[in-house]
């Protein structure tokens, strides 16, 4: 028999130390895994509960939110607010209305102020357009040229008929009733009496509505408390026509038509005495 | 060992699972209801604003005076009596000695102007824009017979009128071919405003 060498003499040792060392290597490795899927599982199901939690908390926001909204919406009394509505239409319309509010009574007091003594006017049309523009068409007559252009100077100087012109004009001799039927007899009667020709003619001006605004007049409270005329304008043509109200039940009478009637036959005759006056001188 | 493993493998599996079946589309629903929480308190704001707004325009309004309010429905009816504005024209007329001729009452229309910029608007309409087209307007017109100097009476009568009466047209001419006449025959055409109350 072959004697077996001593164990204990060999260099080799006992316990190898690789087979140790892998087996802490694998222990470890399972521990760090485990402690990360521990970690992701119950996180996930914290992070289910927490959202679970919140998605809670912002149902009963949500609903407070909408009681809140509903409550202040039903603080709206539909009542008032369409009271409020009509109200602020009102206003707004109100002041529209003035913003654009003409007086055409200011065009007599310019033609007054800028007609020449030796012009008539025979006809007056005044016509509010759509742009808030408006036409004045006066159609007058006066003895020759020179006057017609004398007028036109006159318009044009103004600041209301400023940008109109003559736009028509007509000449013919001045015919009398005696000589309407003949021509030749009229025309040497005219050059005999030394008469003047008829010019007609036609003036257009176009302006804006805010050239004639309306200005309403301005009222006071005196010392006893009663509405007064402002000092400014103590005409009477500042003072607001009180117009019946709509309800009035008041009928009109024939007597207005009577005193109508009498105050145009007044005029018919106060007409008839001043041309009668002037056919005298 | 093995079983450990495979219990820590299915943890992950199961928390991935829960992940992507629970959390992901709560995440989605927790961020519409936060849009709409967002949009509702923006809506309570404005409803808060609005509130307030009324709040003071109520007060406003409860301090003008009945006068004022009555001078107000007065200027701006919410209808256009047309028999009654055809008596105070008649009226107008007839106490500054004028002869009337006739008054006749044209057709109700909504104003030109208010209706197209209300077309042009595209969007929800303001309140100034709604009045432009709310406001109706009548034609009235008159015929009437007398001096140069009373018409100018009877034109700032309208003009001076308790609720708008525009001149529209105003035309008149010597019918006498005598230049010297005092009477001359006047047209006035006329046009009440009225705030149609059925649109409000």
């Amino acid at each position: 028999m072959i004697a077996m060498p001593d164990n204990n003499a060999s260099f080799i040792p006992k316990n190898t130390p690789t087979r140790t060392a892998r087996k802490t290597s694998t222990s470890r490795r399972i521990y760090l895994f485990g402690y990360l899927s521990y970690i992701v599982f119950f996180g996930t199901l914290l992070a289910t509960v927490a959202i679970f939690i919140y998605e809670a908390q912002i149902n009963s926001t949500l609903d407070k939110d909408q009681t809140t909204l509903n409550d202040q919406r039903n603080k709206f009394s539909q009542v008032e607010l369409r009271d409020l509505s009509t109200l602020e239409k009102k206003i707004l319309v109100a002041n529209e209305l003035l913003e654009n509010s003409s007086a055409p009574s200011r065009i007599f007091n310019q033609i007054e102020a800028t007609i020449a003594e030796n012009v008539y006017l025979t006809s007056f049309s005044y016509k509010h357009e759509v742009n808030n523009e408006f036409t004045i068409d006066l159609a007058g007559q006066a003895r020759g040229i020179n006057p017609v252009l004398y007028q036109r100077q006159l318009f044009l100087t103004s600041d209301l008929f400023g940008g109109g012109d003559v736009v028509a004009f007509d000449y013919a001799l001045n015919e009398t009733d005696e000589e309407e039927n003949d021509e030749v007899n009229g025309i040497v009667q005219a050059i005999l009496t030394n008469d003047f020709p008829v010019v007609s003619f036609t003036f257009t001006s176009r302006n804006d509505i805010s050239a004639i605004p309306y200005e309403a007049p301005v009222l006071t409270m005196d010392e006893s408390g009663s509405d007064a005329q402002d000092d400014t304008n103590p005409t009477e043509e500042n003072e607001i026509v009180s117009v019946r109200p709509a309800d009035s039940e008041e009928d009109p009478t024939e007597t207005e038509n009577e005193q109508a009637e009498a105050q145009v036959q007044t005029d018919v005759t106060n007409n008839s005495a001043q041309q009668s006056a002037e056919g005298t001188q | 060992m093995r079983y450990q493993a495979g219990i820590q493998i299915g943890l992950i599996i199961v928390a991935i699972i829960i992940i992507v079946t629970v959390i992901k589309p709560k995440f989605t629903v927790i961020s519409e209801k936060q849009d709409e929480m967002a949009i509702l308190k923006d809506k309570i704001e404005k409803v808060d604003r609005h509130l307030q707004a009324l709040e003071e325009k109520i007060n406003r309004a409860n301090q003008i005076s009945r006068e004022d309010m009555q001078e107000l429905n007065t200027y701006v009816p919410n209808r256009i009596d047309s028999l009654a504005v055809a008596r105070d024209l008649s009226n107008m007329v007839k106490d500054n000695g004028l002869l009337l001729q006739d008054v006749s009452v044209g057709e109700s229309s909504m104003v030109t102007v208010a209706a197209n910029s209300a077309q042009a608007n595209e969007g929800p309409m303001s309140l100034a824009a709604q009045a432009k087209r709310d406001l109706t307007t009548q034609e009235f017109k008159v015929e009437m017979i007398g001096t140069y100097e009373r018409m100018k009476e009877v034109i700032k009568a309208i003009e001076e009128n308790a609720y708008p009466l525009r001149i529209t047209a105003l035309e008149f001419a010597n019918t006498v071919s005598d230049t010297n006449a005092l009477l001359f025959t006047y047209k006035i055409t006329v046009h009440a405003y009225a705030l149609n109350q059925t649109n409000i």
